[in-house]
């Protein structure tokens, strides 16, 4: 991981590295404005990694699709994705069988529930280090998000055909549909 | 609804099988209103004061939090464990 962001790098990279780059900014005493930066960084990483492969799973990868994957990002919503991961971490049974006929006799994969749980907490701690200031965050909660979010984008099954991370993407953007029905 | 005491004993640090260090002193969890509005639990792991930082890393505090969620995870429709690590200091703070 490099210390300074670069620009070709893509934006979750470049989040995951301003994250490690505040969250030990300041060597002896952390300023909350650095450990709360840094977390909010690490939570964006991962928000911008998961939109940007469910809006390739949706519109393709190539240049031709750019313009579309951009309409996509758009219209993610936090919340939404948020239910996504409680529904994914309760297990693969207890899915909507809408989803569960997406793969059928699939299991849900390791690093696909490691994601849900990386993103329910991490969306969690955002909310408590951009709202909550009563509470001292510590730079140690700033180094693990960092690190929880590195993990689980390293993690995420790397074949476009794994069948529950296709499911989980492919749910972000309409989960609130698909669950009512 | 699970009281805080229940939960208590059922994350009884000596029932997970945690691993020696960083020493855990105790574990509190006690159900609560998450950022979406739905009723999860909070789940706070106390650790020794003497513990070193280099013991707090994520890499050695992952093994805790796995099986809190594992053993969260053994109850028909259980909430959503929120784990949270701190030096019993920190939570007198």
């Amino acid at each position: 991981m490099t210390a300074t962001p670069t620009r070709s790098r893509p934006l979750y990279a470049q989040l995951l590295d301003q994250a490690q780059l505040l969250a030990t900014l300041e060597p002896r005493r952390p300023l909350q404005a650095s450990v709360r930066r840094s977390i909010s960084a690490s939570y964006y990483a991962v928000f911008h990694f998961l939109v940007g492969e469910a809006a390739r799973l949706q519109a393709g990868r190539g240049r031709g699709s750019a313009a579309h994957r951009e309409l996509l990002i758009r219209c993610f919503k936090h919340g939404e994705m948020a239910e996504v991961a409680k529904a994914f971490q309760r297990g693969w049974s207890r899915l909507p069988p809408s989803v569960q006929r997406l793969a059928p006799d699939a299991a849900l994969h390791q690093d696909v529930l490691g994601m849900a749980d990386a993103f329910l907490d991490l969306q969690r701690q955002r909310h408590v280090a951009d709202y909550d200031s009563t509470t001292r965050v510590l730079r140690r909660s700033a180094e693990a998000c960092a690190k929880r979010a590195a993990t689980a984008i390293a993690n995420w099954p790397s074949d476009v055909r794994e069948p529950s991370a296709r499911a989980y993407l492919a749910c972000l953007l309409c989960w609130q549909r698909v669950a009512a029905r | 609804m699970v009281s805080a005491s229940e939960w208590r004993r059922f994350l009884a640090p000596n029932l997970l099988e945690l691993p020696r260090k960083p020493r855990v002193v105790d574990i509190i969890a006690r159900p609560f209103i998450d950022h979406l509005g739905e009723e999860e639990l909070l789940v706070y792991v106390v650790l020794d004061d003497r513990a070193p930082e280099s013991d707090l890393t994520w890499n050695r505090l992952r093994p805790i939090y796995d099986r809190i969620h594992a053993r969260v995870r053994t109850l028909d429709d259980p909430p959503y464990p929120y784990v949270e690590f701190r030096r019993r200091s920190e939570l007198e703070e």
